[in-house]
């Protein structure tokens, strides 16, 4: 018989994927399955900080996954997903989960769920979990491809074999490419219609990139064809053609109803087109047939608004390139640094940092406007159970600030070099890798963060 | 197919979630989460269903709209089709037949 594989402790997981954010408690949880959690969800975890605020909190329990046989053997009564404005109950062979609000907290779901444990389960209860809540909040969950097209979103729904990740493959950049198979869609404080990536991915098998979203500009409905062809489509076709992208669990009326009024809106406001193409249609071909239709949906202003999905972007390019370089605004780091100076940044570990170094961390706020990527110089570093406590001050503020490392804020680089006007000087560190630094800010992108660094 | 019976009445199943766009309607039926499309007149016999009416009275509402110019034994018949198939479809109810006593 094989040993029970080990169990690590207690893990605490916050997820934002499209508009709704939802915490897991996880426990119980094999090594191996919660490293494959944290791989596939990292691009979409936020420190998991009280202050956030979210849809649901929900305390998993894993079990070990039964045999074919007693999966077979289990029968389970009633629907799979019945929701009420104040009881959610979800029910499958290898999962079960139970949340209700309290009178004392309407807007949070709270509750409870065993699974079994194994990725596949887990997905599958955080989709429909997503699924759910997504619907609530104004947006919804679609099977379709994903893709960013320079700042704009594209949407391209469509039933197993219309070609999602066909699509997919054909993007050049796979950065491009939000996903392959469930992409989230939600309204943004203006109303306007957004799409952004997740961690459910098909056949391709990423995990997705970061939080960050883009202005929704086309609503491309998948099909196969001998040729391409992009063309205009009904509402009332794109309506009932959405309908049957939605990612929905539910069978109630009034579940049917709010989606019925989401995907209405929609297709109303973003032009709906049936783009058809062959196998041996490229990437490049497809968007170039598009792009007559985005023009009109692009809107004035597709610079990102929101600091956690900026944020994010940022995470996801340290952890690709370790490097970065950007130019923020602030005067809490003066005279060290000044406001418009070039800080370049290298991916960090805490436990490779000293006193001194100065950091950049991500503190959640309540909602992503409150999000903050904090420069500050590190005081101390003090040990604290499975954590670290850090101390930190801006050199220019008297008010030291604490914050518990993967809890309240996580620390995403340390500032290697600064430069200001022609010159360029290190920050407290190892000077040899100067030159490699500077000479990396030519290639680098800089991003947007100019308004969002304290 | 069952035809419907001439002198029964039909409806709508009230909870059904539906949208009009543009001059066509679309229903979503979330038992089996099928969507349907209607035409035109397919809308407007929609709409006459959310109350109880027979097929007659279907055919009557449709003259007077002026929305067909051919005999009223076609009209009638393709009425009947098409509210067999909502029907068949699961969109539209009718109530059982009364026996000779009236229960």
């Amino acid at each position: 018989m094989p040993r029970p594989e080990t169990e690590v402790a207690p893990a605490d997981l916050l997820l934002s994927i499209g508009s709704v954010v939802g915490h897991l408690a996880l426990s119980r949880v094999p090594a191996s399955l919660l490293a494959m959690v944290r791989e596939r969800y990292d691009a979409f975890v936020l420190p998991p900080s009280p202050k956030v605020e979210r849809a649901f909190s929900i305390a998993i329990v894993f079990h070990p996954e039964p045999s074919p046989v007693e999966a077979a053997a289990i029968v389970v009564a009633g629907p799979p997903v019945a929701v009420s404005d104040r009881r959610i109950e979800i029910r499958r062979w290898d999962f079960e989960a139970i949340l209700e609000t309290r009178a004392t907290e309407p807007e949070v779901f709270r509750g409870a769920a065993t699974c079994s444990a194994s990725p596949g389960s887990l997905d599958t209860l955080l989709r429909v979990l997503w699924s759910i809540f997504t619907l609530r909040a104004g947006g919804a969950l679609f099977h379709a491809c994903g893709l960013r097209h320079g700042e704009l979103g594209i949407l391209a729904p469509g039933p197993s074999g219309a070609g999602k990740t066909t699509l997919a493959r054909k993007i050049v950049n796979p950065d491009d490419v939000l996903s392959d198979e469930v992409v989230a869609v939600h309204r943004d404080r203006d109303q306007r219609w957004r799409v952004s990536g997740s961690p459910f991915w098909g056949e391709l098998r990423r995990s997705g990139i970061s939080m960050r979203s883009f202005p929704l500009a086309a609503l491309v409905f998948l099909q196969r064809a001998a040729t391409l062809r992009v063309e205009s489509l009904r509402p009332p076709e794109a309506l009932q053609r959405a309908l049957g992208c939605v990612l929905s669990f539910e069978s109630s009326a009034e579940t049917a109803r709010m989606s019925l009024a989401t995907m209405t809106a929609l297709c109303q406001e973003v032009r709906p087109v049936v783009g058809a193409s062959a196998l041996d249609t490229t990437g490049g071909e497809f968007l170039a047939a598009l792009a007559p239709f985005l023009d009109g949906n692009a809107p004035e202003d597709t610079a990102v608004d929101n600091p956690r999905e900026l944020i994010s972007e940022l995470r996801a390019h340290l952890k690709r390139h370790r490097i970065y370089a950007f130019r923020p605004t602030g005067s809490s780091m003066q005279p060290s640094l000044h406001s418009g100076d070039s800080l370049f940044l290298e991916r960090v570990r805490l436990e490779d940092t000293l006193p001194g170094d100065v950091l950049v961390y991500w503190r959640p706020g309540a909602v992503p406007e409150q999000d903050a990527l904090v420069c500050h110089r590190m005081i101390a570093r003090v040990s604290a159970g499975r954590r670290a406590r850090v101390y930190a001050k801006g050199d220019a503020l008297c008010e030291i600030e604490q914050f518990e490392e993967g809890q309240d804020a996580e620390v995403l680089a340390k500032v290697r070099a600064a430069s200001r006007d022609t010159r360029t000087w290190p920050m407290p560190g190892r000077a040899g890798s100067l030159a490699i630094l500077a000479g990396s800010l030519a290639r680098m992108p800089l991003l947007k963060l100019v308004r969002f660094l304290r | 197919m069952t035809m419907p019976v001439i002198g029964r009445t039909y409806s709508r199943v009230g909870h059904l979630p539906f949208r009009r766009l543009d001059d066509e309607t679309v229903v979503l039926n979330p038992s089996n989460r099928e969507v349907h499309v209607l035409n035109g007149t397919g809308s407007r016999i929609w709409e006459l269903l959310a109350i109880e009416r027979s097929v007659p009275e279907l055919v009557r509402a449709l003259e007077t709209d002026g929305r067909f110019e051919v005999e009223d034994e076609i009209i009638a018949g393709d009425v009947a089709v098409f509210v067999a198939e909502l029907v068949r479809k699961g969109l539209v109810t009718t109530p059982p037949p009364r026996s000779a006593d009236g229960t």
